[in-house]
């Protein structure tokens, strides 16, 4: 991974589901404890646009797809680990 | 939670159908685990979402409608949704709260209860725990019943918190106690109370009012229903004026009264304050009616048994002058004995009417009190005939002297001068019914003559009654002993029963 790379994460989420929430949390408790402020954080309600599933092919929901650096990574559940998922994203600044 | 690489829409090798595949499980794998709520479904042109826990939006709407703050929970106790009651009580938006952990928006203490209360209800694991806690909202104390319960929202297991306000049932409770309290006060109050409300109108009263005015009060303006005549008041100070003042605010003190209609007359001492001051906004009076009668008429006793004691000193001093100057022995040895004898008869009947409260003396008891130094009233050589008789204090003092002139007589050279001598006291009606009559007879002792010198004790006996038209005495000096015919006016004698 380039070292001044920045991370962009896409959150999909459900409108207000329970896990849609309890990710949109996590994520938000994660990228302010372990990341630094590279990193660009864009979260997608399919409820309002589900044709934009389609980009990254996501089915189930909530899912973070990690689109930078590549390759994509995708994360699915409501990011209650914060452990796992910082080792999945494999982020630069994790700490 | 499960992660994998994504590949392009078209594989093109083994890895990334592999990686494909992987994907598939994984998102099987967490969809199976409950690691997600919603599912993507493509249709012929678009995707569409479902979510599984279903059902959302019917269990907010119904949220809404309730009258309790209400929040779903996580099993972390992060709101999934919170109602608009509740997020008005916590003062932020549902934005801000969704995925915060709720207690986290509570001063500590109430955190710590509803932690405490979802430890509660997760041991118990059905049905509602609940507890009360405080809030200062707006500047006041408000009270709420906070209850929860396990709730499965879909394919999370989470909590359903209610707040029931309690403030207004706790209120009610306090003021019904403090009402309570009250009218325990006012019933337990020895003076009669009133309570009227912002209309002068009567909401309450004691039992002491009852002796005051009696018939239906309740709902009757007060002056109209107690009717009360302002002592020295001229035309502007009346009852109806007095409560205005005090539902306005103004404390009225200790306005003397006079309630003529009451059962029996009484003079009152009235007082009026405004009720509930403290709240801002007056809700009527409280009137406190001291009933002044009793007071008054102590205070009159007083006076009177001042202006009587007067009197008496002033008469019994100068009936001492009397006695003195009419005590006329010859020699000083003489006089002091005769004198002293004339004082202490004097003050013997004094005691016995002051034991008597000074109403009335047995005629009995005067008379064996004069005895009394010389032989034992129950001797033989007495009797006692007729009825008895209860003397009022002015012919009891004039008895109480004649008959000590008549025993000392009766000692020195009468019947008790001898030792068989006897003495009769019969008690009798007159014929005419101006007074009592009794009689003193010595028997059996030495042969009497008249005496050649009229001394003090004749005078008292013959004028000491004379007080009244019916009063008087004769004496007469038998050869067979001294016969003495007292009549008592019948204003100044109580009957009592025959003896």
């Amino acid at each position: 991974m380039a070292q001044n790379e920045t991370t962009k994460l896409i959150l999909y989420v459900a409108g207000e589901t329970p896990k849609s929430l309890a990710a949109i949390a996590n994520l938000e408790r994660i990228c302010s404890e372990h990341l630094d402020n590279r990193y660009e954080v864009q979260v997608i309600d399919l409820k309002k646009e589900p044709r934009l599933a389609r980009e990254h092919s996501i089915v189930a929901i909530p899912t973070l797809v990690r689109q930078l650096p590549a390759p994509i990574r995708k994360i699915i559940g409501d990011l209650s680990d914060a452990e796992k998922v910082l080792v999945s994203l494999n982020v630069k600044g994790a700490q | 939670m499960t992660t994998s690489d994504s590949f392009p829409r078209t594989p093109h090798s083994d890895q990334e159908l592999l990686r494909r595949l992987e994907e598939a499980e994984e998102t099987i794998r967490a969809i199976r685990e409950g690691e997600i709520d919603a599912l993507v479904v493509r249709k012929t042109m678009d995707e569409e979402i479902f979510t599984l826990q279903g059902g959302e939006h019917s269990y907010r709407a119904f949220m809404e409608t309730m009258g309790h703050g209400a929040a779903a929970l996580g099993a972390k106790g992060e709101v999934l949704y919170a109602n608009t009651v509740l997020t008005t009580l916590i003062e932020k938006p549902l934005s801000r709260l969704q995925g915060q952990l709720l207690l986290d928006h509570f001063e500590a203490p109430v955190s710590l209860q509803l932690k405490t209360l979802l430890s509660e209800a997760e041991r118990s694991g059905s049905g509602a725990s609940s507890c009360e806690i405080s809030l200062v909202r707006g500047g006041e104390l408000r009270h709420y019943l906070a209850s929860a319960e396990p709730l499965q929202i879909g394919v999370v297991d989470g909590w359903a918190l209610t707040l029931t306000d309690l403030t207004d049932r706790v209120r009610a409770q306090e003021t019904m106690a403090a009402e309570g309290t009250a009218r325990a006060i006012i019933a337990s109050a020895n003076e009669a109370v009133v309570v009227c409300d912002a209309a002068g109108r009567i909401t309450h009263v004691n039992a002491a009012v009852l002796a005051i005015e009696d018939g239906a009060l309740i709902g009757q303006p007060f002056h109209e229903a107690i009717r009360l005549e302002i002592k020295d008041a001229i035309g502007l100070v009346s009852a109806e004026e007095l409560v205005r003042m005090a539902i306005a605010g103004t404390e009225v003190k200790s306005v003397e009264a006079h309630a003529p209609h009451a059962p029996h007359a009484k003079t009152l001492l009235i007082s009026a304050a405004p009720l509930s001051p403290t709240s801002g906004t007056n809700k009527g009076c409280v009137i406190t009616l001291v009933d002044l009668s009793q007071r008054k008429s102590a205070e009159e006793r007083q006076q009177f048994l001042m202006a009587e004691l007067d009197h008496r000193v002033k008469n019994i001093l100068t009936l001492v002058m009397a006695i003195l100057h009419q005590t006329d022995d010859a020699d000083i040895k003489g006089f002091k004995t005769t004198f002293a004898g004339r004082i202490q008869a004097l003050a013997a009947t004094h005691n016995l009417l002051a034991t008597n409260s000074w109403a009335t003396l047995p005629l009995e008891e005067l008379f064996k009190a004069e005895l009394a130094p010389y032989i034992a009233p129950s001797s033989d050589r007495v009797e006692i005939i007729g009825h008895r008789l209860e003397l009022k204090p002015r012919s009891a003092v004039a008895v109480g002297l004649i008959l000590h002139e008549l025993v000392s007589n009766a000692v020195k050279y009468g019947a008790l001068s001898t030792p068989n001598g006897r003495i009769v006291f019969a008690v009798k009606h007159s014929l005419d019914g101006k007074s009592a009559q009794i009689e003193w007879r010595e028997t059996d002792g030495p042969s009497v003559s008249s005496p050649l010198r009229k001394g003090f004790g004749r005078t008292v006996i013959a004028n000491s009654l004379k007080y009244s038209p019916g009063g008087g005495a004769d004496l007469e000096f038998l050869e067979s002993g001294v016969r003495c015919v007292l009549r008592i006016p019948s204003e100044d004698i109580v009957e009592g029963s025959a003896s």
